[in-house]
Formats: C-alpha cells, structure tokens, sequence
C-alpha cells in the first residue's frame, strides 16, 4: 500500500514537472511575444531565449518556429543584425519551408528571413509516423524540403549503413515527394529491422546543406494464404483384389477337404482316388473363379476420377496462383522516428 | 439325441418359417454316379475285406419354401465285386427336413435307409442324420463349392453286431449355366458306418448331378 502510494506520488510529480516545463516554456513564449509587441525588445530577447532553451521537449516544432521568428526579429530590432541571422539561420533549418507571416512582421524582418533561406541550404524530411503497405501494390512516402535549389540523392539504407535502394537522385527545387514500394533493390520485400531514409547532398560541400535521415523501423506482416482445396472422393478404378482371392479360397479349401474326407470321417480306410478328380474339378473351379474376379479397371470410374482430377487440379493451380501473388505482396509496417542529421561520410 | 437334433433342426429354421413369403418351388435332381463299397464288419468278411463297386442312379425331390425345405431321395444300384464272385444291390432312401438359416449355410435332419440286397438276405441300416452344408461362392451366382458333414443321431442295423457310429461328409462343385432352368453338380461323398464288435462299412460315391428348379 505504501509502496504503491509511493509509485503512484512520484510518477505523478515527475509527469506534473514534464508538464509544467511544457506550459513554462509556452508560457514564456507568450510573455516573449507580448514583450515584442510592446516593443520591449530586450525583455522580449530574454523571454523568447530562455523559451527555446528549456529542454527540447518543451516546445513543439511549431511553436519553436515562432519562438525563432519573434526571436530573430526582436534581435533585428535591437541593433543584433548578426544574432538575427544566425537566428533565422537556425529557423531555416529547423523547417527550411518555413515562411514568417507577412502581416505580422514588417518587411525589414521578412526580406532579412528571405535574405538569409536563400544563403542557407538546408534540407528536411518529413514523413507520416506509421505507414501500412503492400509491397509492390501500395507505397510508403516522404517530403522531402528543401530551403532552395539543391541536388539531393534519396538512400535507403540499414541501420548499419548497407545500401538496400536508392529512391531518388536529382535536383530539388522546393519540396519532392518520394515514394517506396517496400522492396530492395534486389527486388525482395524488405526483411524485419531498422533503417534508414537519408537525403544527402549530391556533392557536399562545407556551406552546403547538411545530410538528413529519418529512422524507419520496418516489420513485416505475412498476407493470409488461401488453403488448398481438399482431394474429391476418388472412385476405385480397379476392382478390388478381395473376391479374386476368395474365390481361389473356397476352391482349394473345398478340394483339400475332398481329399481328407476320408481320413475324417473314415479313418484307417483305405480311400479311392475318385476322390482326387472331384478335388481337381473344384481346385480348377477355384483358379477359374480367381482369375473371372482378377482386379481389372474400371473405365468409368477412370473417366469420372480423371474429370475431377482434373477440376481439382485446376482448383489447385488457382490457389497456389493466388497464394504465390499474396506471397509476393508482403505487408509492411513502417514506423518512423524523429528526423536527424546525418553523420557527413566524406569529412 | 434324435428329438434334440430334428428340435435343434426345426428352431434354426423358424426365423425363415417365420419371415417367409410366396410360394412354395418344386426342384429335382437327377444323380448319375458310381460307387465303391468296402466293408470289414466280421460278419462279411470272413476271409478279409469284401470290396464291392458299381454305378447308381439316384434322384431327390424337394419343396422349398424361401428357406425351408422338405425332400425325398432315393438311390439304386447294382455293386458287385471286381471278380464278379459277389453281387448286392444298393438301395438308398431318405427323407429331409432343412432350412437355411443363412444364405451360405443348411442345415437339415431326417432319416436315412440303405440296404445291401442279395438274393437270400438284405442287410438293412436306419439312421437318423443331423447335416450341415457350408457354401462358398467362386464365381457369384454361377460357380458355388460346398462342403457337407452329417452324423447320425441314431442308429440300426440288422446284423448281430449291432450298429456303432455312423458318420459321413460330402464335397463338390455346383455350375449354374447363365440362364439356364438346370445346374450341374459334382461331388464326393463318403460315409462311414462302424458296427459296435468292430469294422465298419465305407461307401465312396463320386457322382453328376442335374437339378432343375429351386435348391
């Protein structure tokens, strides 16, 4: 009981803390905002700083950007022409689509954000968080953003950097949409593991755009395969071999006990061969009856079995057709984490 | 033993009696055969075994009701020795009751005369038998083997020894031509009938058979 009221007082302070962190920072963002638009510039400064600089959890994507746009301007207006670059530089690559509203800012704010994307080449990447697909049939995509024109080669690979296919290579005026039929370059649906979406400058340079990558954790999920349909009831297509041996049977046995009635039912006597001929006759009689009921096919039944043969085995071929299909569109689960910056190979 | 064995006779055949429906069928059997007799009673062969042998002629009657049946048989030849130095006629008579409880399977009872005729004395057995015949299909409905084994429950003789065990089996082959009223029958049979002071008396019969009308 204590145990649990413990447990239960701490994760409630730690969530408690996480969330008042969130609503600090947004509130300081706030109060930044305020400041700015009561031109208190350096009070504004102080705010919007201390904002983004709470941990990063603190503020969404979003309000990061506002965070860096009234930051940058508040900056220009203070007389810091270099931290309102750098300021805006930041923004630009955070989200190089990123554009200030220009009924908001003045023109001087918005031509020097202008001014600075276009000297900044910076590239993102955005994709949906879970994507489901079948390979071949359906695709995963990703934007790829750039803040201006840039030669982008678009890689996936594994997590340990294996090259597995190479989605684009090319230039990139503003935004690109690049898509991913779940296959390797070998053609295969791609196995269970992570990898990752890595958009790196064609020729990278050191004011160049810094490569990104997206970490994508692949799963697959075997299709459901038809089951095969079940063998008719054949017909027999040969009689069968039981009465042929019955027959032969009762042929001996009546014979052979011809011959040993005597002994039976008059022993010590001495028996004549009359007998012997009755024996034969039945023993023949007995051979005759083994061979009129020799197993021999059966035509009809051969025909009627070879025409559901053959519907089944048409059947057969339908669903081994229809399964290898399914087998060849692995269902894919694609999840994606939190885009980052690649390491450059070259330097 | 000879009430129980014609009661033991009559109760197999009731679920047939009991079951049965139609009428009645009428079949006959004429039987061509040859016979060979050997007897060692004391009586006969004072000087070792008299060996006799001859051909009969014989016949049976039966009415048959789905599986009951009641016949009449007789039997009648001329035996005589291979020297010729002895001669008896053979007479054979027999009434049957049977019934067939089962398709492979009759069983029957009833009394059975034979006598050796010579011009001076006939040397007369009455017995009364317990049979059961066993079938067995070779070629279905047209081909059929048989084994047939009786003992008699009781039996008599006119000799001064007295009669003893008396006992006898039957084989042969049955052919129904396709379409054909007849059959044809092949068969062996021996009987054996022991006096009680020793010796007996064998009879060897192999013999063709016609039958025309139900079994």
């Amino acid at each position: 009981m204590t145990r649990a009221f413990i447990v239960l007082t701490m994760s409630l302070l730690l969530g408690g803390a996480q969330v008042l962190r969130a609503q600090s920072a947004r509130e300081l963002l706030g109060q930044g905002v305020r400041a700015y638009q009561a031109l208190e510039y350096d009070a504004a400064a102080a705010l919007l700083e201390e904002s983004l600089g709470r941990d990063s959890s603190g503020l969404a994507d979003s309000l990061r950007a506002r965070a860096l746009t009234y930051l940058g301007a508040t900056e220009l207006f203070r007389g810091q022409r270099d931290s309102a670059v750098a300021t805006f530089r930041h923004l630009v690559l955070l989200n190089p689509r990123y554009r200030p509203d220009e009924l908001i800012f003045p023109p001087q704010v918005t031509n020097l954000f202008q001014e600075v994307r276009r000297a900044t080449r910076a590239i993102a990447v955005a994709v949906p968080p879970v994507t489901e697909l079948r390979t071949r049939l359906e695709r995963f995509t990703a934007r790829v953003l750039t803040s201006s024109l840039a030669d982008v080669t678009v890689m996936l690979v594994r997590e340990d950097g294996t090259p597995v296919r190479q989605l684009y290579s090319g230039p990139v005026a503003d935004s690109l949409l690049v898509s991913w039929d779940g296959l390797t370059a070998a053609g295969t649906a791609a196995t269970d593991g992570r990898y990752l979406l890595q958009v790196t400058p064609r020729t990278p340079t050191a004011d160049g755009p810094r490569a990104r990558q997206v970490l994508l954790e692949v799963k697959q999920e075997p299709p459901d395969t038809l089951a095969w349909p079940p063998e008719p009831p054949f017909l027999p297509e040969r009689t069968s071999s039981g009465p042929a041996f019955r027959s032969l049977a009762a042929g001996l046995v009546t014979g052979a006990a011809a011959v040993a009635l005597p002994s039976i039912m008059a022993q010590g006597k001495d028996a004549t061969g009359a007998r012997f001929a009755v024996a034969a006759a039945v023993g023949i009689a007995g051979f005759v009856g083994f061979f009129a009921h020799k197993p021999r096919p059966l035509e009809a039944n051969v025909r009627k079995n070879a025409s559901q043969r053959d519907a089944w085995m048409k059947k057969l071929d339908g669903v081994k057709t229809e399964n290898a299909t399914r087998l060849r569109t692995m269902r894919l689960v694609v999840r994606a984490g939190p885009e980052t910056f690649a390491e450059r190979r070259s330097e | 033993m000879k009430t129980i064995g014609v009661i033991g006779i009559l109760a197999s055949a009731l679920p047939a009696v009991a079951g049965a429906q139609g009428r009645p069928t009428l079949a006959f059997r004429g039987d061509a055969g040859f016979v060979w007799v050997r007897s060692d009673t004391a009586a006969a062969a004072a000087g070792g075994a008299v060996r006799l042998r001859g051909p009969v002629l014989g016949g049976e009657g039966r009415v048959v009701f789905n599986g009951f049946a009641v016949g009449v048989g007789l039997l009648s030849g001329t035996l005589q020795a291979a020297d010729q130095t002895v001669k008896r006629d053979l007479i054979e008579g027999r009434l049957v009751v049977a019934a067939q409880p089962v398709p492979w399977l009759e069983m029957s009872v009833g009394p059975f005369v034979r006598a050796y005729v010579t011009d001076s004395v006939t040397e007369r057995w009455v017995f009364w038998q317990a049979r059961a015949r066993v079938e067995a299909p070779i070629v279905t409905a047209s081909l059929t083997s048989y084994v047939e084994l009786w003992r008699a429950l009781s039996s008599q003789v006119n000799l001064v020894a007295g009669a003893g065990r008396v006992q006898g089996g039957e084989a042969g082959v049955v052919y129904r031509p396709p379409q054909r009223p007849f059959w044809l029958r092949l068969a062996y049979r021996v009987d054996d009938a022991a006096v009680r002071v020793g010796g007996s008396q064998t009879l060897e019969e192999i013999s063709v058979s016609v039958v025309v009308g139900a079994r």
